[in-house]
């Protein structure tokens, strides 16, 4: 494979290893893995129950620290960066939405989706305006001033898909986000998610278990063992 | 069975960490629950001590019938065991004494026949003026003035009808009688006056008596009459033989109850060998008895200032059981998947909390003992000290257990029936309200303790005990109103706090939001949302305050009231009192004032015998602008609220008077009535009537020990009466040692000066109670409220990292930095602290301020309110808010450290 310079990739990784020594033994969760993914990509990683893709995730996303090899995201490489610089990107480029949606319990619906704009300092209205508008994009308008707690778990994950988007990353980053789902409500939850990141422009990496879900995606990663078996 | 042992055993050891956080409250509750029972055990010799030490004759054997040899009771009682000395005293009444060649003579009055020993082995009978001479009589120095003798006189005693022949002796010295009262001791066996104080007093050396009188005198008719409330018949000898005895007390149990035994067993042995023919009073066992209900007052005082805390620090280990019930479920279907039986797994933490309590208990006397050599020193290790504090340890270790009961196994029980029961909590949204608050026990025992408070006032359960000698009755609802109030007010807290947190979610919002910003407002979200959480840990970390607040308000009040009384017994820093024949000029306290640090010196008059209308009074002449400077004088003890302005006015007054409000109760005088008294003028031996205006009224004046019952101008007063008008002195002073030593070494040589200061002088005729050594308690419990308080902290911060590790884990992905962060947390910590603060001081005073109540009743002059220690206090506060700081710093340190990955992985 070769870099074309000037585009660079939404996200890529180089020679990617996480290992977790659990005092007697060590254990392999991620071992070499390379992995591109082009800007505007829709990218589903599958694979058996702990191969590693929550852990590729969250090093993709900049929640954990590698063991060794780099991730890069829009060619600046993560973990080179000082800590401020990753919650820049945080703040910015990179969206996750969670399989347990963890919302912020003690906030409402309205205060949920505003968070991450509070967190980059934007001023309240604005705030509003657009954690507003994201609700009603989600479904979601007139439950504004709900608790977490009172929502249904597919109303949960639209706040949490509207919590994602409501900062525009260019990158969005799901963990199984309708594992705890049911069917009906999966395939809304995933037309919803189709429709918002391609609407504007979003790179997508979700993790799932489910190939019907992972056919949605423009390509499938496999991973095993902490290794990754690319397909088309 | 052993097998299920086995079990809990290595559960107790395999997680060390659930194990310490459940023994950690414990091992502190058990820890001051111990040394509280063991400071009182180690008070008991200080408050034996300081009962016993007024007392100068501590047994009496009184011969009954007139048969019995004079010498045979004395050779007898001095060999037994504990009888350090035996003196031997003869007495006899006579009708009159006069100076032969005078006109004026004494009334009835006493002969007793002392040995010269006499003098040196109890030293109540001070010989102030000549020397004890076999062929001469000493006299009483009052009655000498009174009577115009002098040494070197001859005076003439009359007695009964019967005995027509008077006798003449003559005078070798005079006696102080000032602190005369033991020689006269003999209270009633059936109850009432203790004391018969004669006035006039002759005493003779034994020879002379037995050759001059004894022989006389027993010829007299034996009478009896009727004495004491009971009006019981008392043989009365015409000479009575008695032995004073005195004994080793150091030879006595420090448990009152014991030494009480112990004298009675040696009154029995000393009666034994004259059956009938002796009666032995026993001055020790009146005194040992008031100690011993002192020692039971204290030990309740004690008590009950340390239950919050012991109850707090059993509520940790509950808070740590509450904690770790979600590791107990997945432990409990594991222990049923494995077939155990609902009773094998009550068996198998009944077996844990046995060991928890066992550990516990060891843990805390080691703890406890640790603290009491660190806060007593090592000085306290003595066999006799172990032998004291023994029961205690047995009492501590009961209570480890009960706590345990509490606080473990009821609450693992309960989870572990619910959960069998299948009755597994999800999150419940519609709340019950708890028990209490539906009952609105808060109000309930705040009312209580209202009521309690004003039913034990009104039945005088608040006024002073303190006549002479008796021991302080402080009842059981003395201390309940402090308990229910503190309940109560618990209560209300949390009542008050979940009002607070829901309803007033957005006033609190808006005042955190305008002191930490955007974050100021998540932190109120979180805050109100999670209001039980919250409220536990207000409430504990106020409870904990409160606790500190509290001790640290009764004890320096308790330091307070004790100085006072103190100063006020002494009426100053040092008082001089030179003998009745001294004959000093104020000018003595000039030079009183020119020895190095003293800052005020003043001279008073003082006449014990003059007359309102034919009672005797003490009436004082003091000099207002140096006594203004020099004596005790707190506003509290003048019913104006002003020293100043009461002794001003009598300045203002040439022949003014205050006077006490126990006589203007008698007599019905107000400020500006015309008072007449009748002074004493010691050189024509007559009574001067003067005609005074009362212009100031006070419950106390600090003169000295004995009443004053009024205070005149002195210079009005010496006119009056022509004496110098210097009978004692005051001296203020920063260094009441040094000075005493000073004055001693200055005027001692030529004058038998009695000098007593605030360091020596203890309150001879009051409770026990009042001389305890609070300091170290203090220093014990603070040792604790630091403990408990920070345990609190950390067993919350714990607690909430635990418990929240998700949210924050989620807040950093969204983008949450370290700074955002620290607002948040320090937002909740400033909140929850500063509540915390305002609250356990609040709840902290009021308990003390109902503790105080209870100085009321063991101290001579009322508190007239708190003292509050401030180094104390904001020691107390500052650590708190630093460990609160600490605990934010190490909290926030801790979530920057957060592995996000990890934190999501937990489901
Ligand atoms: N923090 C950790 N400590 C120890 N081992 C870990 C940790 N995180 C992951 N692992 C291990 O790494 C491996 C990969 O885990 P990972 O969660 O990435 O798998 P997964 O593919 O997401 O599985 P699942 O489909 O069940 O979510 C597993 O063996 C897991 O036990
Ligand atoms: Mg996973």
């Amino acid at each position: 494979m070769t870099i074309s310079a000037g585009a660079p990739f939404a996200l890529e990784t180089r020679d990617l290893s996480r290992f977790f020594d659990l005092g007697d033994h060590q254990v392999r969760a991620l071992e070499g893995v390379n992995l591109r993914v082009q800007c505007g990509e829709r990218v589903a990683i599958v694979g058996p129950s702990g191969g590693g893709k929550s852990t590729l995730l969250a090093l993709l996303g900049g929640l954990d620290a590698p063991s060794a090899g780099q991730v890069f995201v829009g060619g600046a490489d993560l973990y080179a960066m000082t800590e401020r610089q990753r919650v820049q990107l945080r703040r910015g480029q990179l969206g996750y939405i969670f399989q347990g949606y963890d919302l912020l319990p003690a906030l409402t619906v309205l205060e949920n989706v505003e968070y991450p704009l509070l967190v980059a300092g934007l001023e309240p209205h604005q705030r509003t305006r657009r954690a507003t508008a994201l609700l009603n994009e989600v479904g979601l308008g007139g439950k504004e001033d709900f608790l977490p707690d009172e929502l249904s778990g597919g109303q949960q994950q639209r706040v949490g898909i509207a919590r994602c988007l409501v900062t525009e990353p260019s990158v969005v980053l799901a963990d199984e986000p309708t594992g705890n789902l049911d069917t009906t409500t999966t395939d809304a939850i995933l037309e919803l998610l189709r429709v918002a990141t391609a609407e504007r422009g979003m790179t997508l990496v979700m993790v799932t278990h489910d190939p019907a879900i992972a056919a949605l995606a423009d390509r499938i990663v496999r991973i095993q063992d902490g290794r990754l078996e690319t397909k088309a | 069975m052993i097998a299920l042992f086995c079990y809990a055993a290595r559960g107790v050891i395999r997680q060390p960490l659930q194990t310490l956080l459940y023994v950690l409250g414990l091992t502190l509750a058990v820890g001051l629950f111990a040394d509280t029972l063991f400071f009182v055990d180690l008070s008991q010799r200080d408050m034996t001590k300081n009962a016993l030490a007024p007392v100068q004759v501590d047994m009496v054997a009184r011969a009954t019938t007139p048969d019995l040899a004079p010498n045979a009771l004395e050779q007898t009682l001095k060999g037994q065991t504990l009888v350090k000395s035996a003196e031997p005293v003869a007495v006899a009444d006579f009708a009159s004494l006069s100076k032969v060649g005078a006109g004026v003579s004494s009334a009835a009055g006493r002969v007793f026949a002392l040995p010269q020993s006499y003098y040196q082995t109890f030293n109540f009978l001070p010989i102030v003026a000549g020397k004890f001479d076999p062929s001469g009589a000493m006299i009483g120095d009052a009655t000498a003035t009174q009577l115009g003798i002098k040494v070197g006189d001859t005076l003439e005693l009359k007695f009964a009808a019967g005995i027509t022949q008077p006798y003449r002796v003559r005078v070798s010295g005079l006696v102080g009688m000032g602190v005369s009262e033991p020689l006269f001791f003999n209270p009633d066996p059936a109850g009432g006056e203790g004391y018969g104080v004669v006035a006039d007093v002759v005493f003779l050396p034994p020879a002379t008596f037995e050759r001059d009188l004894a022989p006389r005198l027993s010829k007299l008719p034996v009478t009896t009459s009727s004495v004491g409330q009971t009006g019981s018949n008392v043989v009365l000898l015409p000479v009575e033989r008695q032995v004073h005895l005195k004994l080793d007390q150091s030879g006595l149990n420090a448990d009152p109850a014991k030494s009480l035994k112990q004298l009675d067993a040696l009154r029995r042995s000393l009666e034994q060998p004259f059956p009938g023919q002796v009666r032995v009073q026993n001055n020790l066992a009146l005194r040992l008895g008031n100690a011993k209900k002192d020692i039971l007052a204290a030990k309740m005082l004690f008590l009950f200032l340390a239950i919050p805390g012991v109850l707090l620090a059993a509520y940790l280990s509950k808070y740590a059981v509450e904690l770790s019930s979600d590791s107990r479920r997945v432990e409990l279907s594991l222990l049923r998947v494995r077939g155990a039986g609902m009773k094998d797994v009550l068996l198998i933490t009944a077996f844990t909390a046995l060991l928890i309590a066992v550990l516990g208990s060891v843990l805390g006397l080691i703890f406890g003992a640790a603290t009491l050599l660190l806060t007593l020193g090592a000085g306290i290790l003595t066999t006799a000290n172990l032998e004291l504090i023994a029961p205690s340890v047995g009492w501590a270790v009961l209570g480890g257990f009960a706590l345990t009961a509490l606080a473990f196994l009821l609450p693992v029980w309960a989870q572990l029936r619910a959960e069998i029961a299948g009755a597994r909590r999800t999150v419940t949204r519609v709340q019950t309200l708890p028990l209490w608050r539906r009952m609105n026990a808060d109000g309930l025992m705040l009312i209580a303790a209202g009521v309690v408070l004003y039913v034990t006032d009104a039945n005088g359960g608040f006024k002073p005990t303190g006549t002479e000698g008796t021991a302080v009755t402080l009842s059981f609802y003395l201390f309940l109103a402090p308990f229910l109030f503190w309940i109560g007010a618990t209560l209300l807290l949390i009542r008050l706090l979940d009002l607070l947190l829901t309803r007033g979610a957005k006033p609190v919002a808006r005042v955190l939001k305008t002191l930490f910003g955007e974050f100021g407002v998540v932190a109120a979200r979180g805050m109100t949302r999670r209001s039980n959480g919250v409220g536990s840990a207000v409430t504990l970390t106020a409870l904990s305050l409160s606790f500190g607040v509290a001790l640290s308000l009764f004890l320096g009040t308790y330091a307070t009231q004790r100085a006072g009384d103190i100063a006020y017994i002494v009426g100053s820093d040092v008082r001089v009192t030179p003998p009745a024949s001294a004959n000093l000029t104020p000018a003595f306290a000039d030079q009183l004032l020119t020895l190095p640090n003293v800052k005020g010196a003043t001279s008073m008059a003082r006449d014990p015998v003059a007359l309102i209308g034919s009672e005797k009074k003490s009436v004082y002449g003091i000099d207002v602008p140096s006594f203004l400077k020099t004596a005790y004088l707190p506003n509290a003890m003048f019913e104006n609220g002003s020293a100043a302005a009461t002794l001003g006015a009598l300045a203002k007054t040439p022949n003014g008077v205050i006077l006490a409000r126990d006589q203007a109760d008698k007599y019905d005088i107000n400020v500006g009535d015309t008072v007449l008294m009748r002074l004493y003028n010691p050189k024509t031996a007559q009574y001067v009537q003067v005609k005074t205006l009362a212009v100031g009224i006070y419950t106390y004046l600090s003169t000295s020990s004995q009443d004053a019952d009024f205070a005149l101008n002195r210079d009005f007063m010496t006119r009056a009466t022509g004496t110098s008008g210097a009978n004692l002195f005051l001296v203020k002073t920063s260094d009441p040692a040094g000075v005493t030593v000073s004055i001693q070494t200055q005027f001692g040589a030529n004058l038998t000066l009695k000098l007593e200061n605030v360091l020596t002088a203890t309150k001879v005729d009051s409770s026990s109670l009042t001389s305890l050594n609070l300091n170290g308690l203090g220093g014990l419990e603070r040792i604790y409220t630091a403990l408990i308080v920070a345990s609190s902290l950390g067993v919350f911060l714990i607690s909430m990292l635990q418990s929240r590790r998700k949210e924050f884990g989620t807040m950093r992905a969204l983008g949450t930095d370290d700074r955002q962060l620290r607002q948040l947390l320090a937002a909740e910590a400033l909140s929850i602290s500063s509540v915390s603060l305002a609250a356990g001081v609040g709840i902290g005073a009021g308990i003390a301020a109902l503790f105080v109540m209870l100085l009321r009743v063991i101290f001579l002059i009322p508190p007239a309110g708190l003292t509050w220690p401030v180094t104390d206090l904001s020691l107390l506060l500052g650590l708190s808010l630093l460990g609160m700081g600490l605990g934010v710093l190490l909290a926030n340190q801790a979530l920057s450290k957060l592995r996000v990955s990890e934190v999501l992985r937990e489901a």
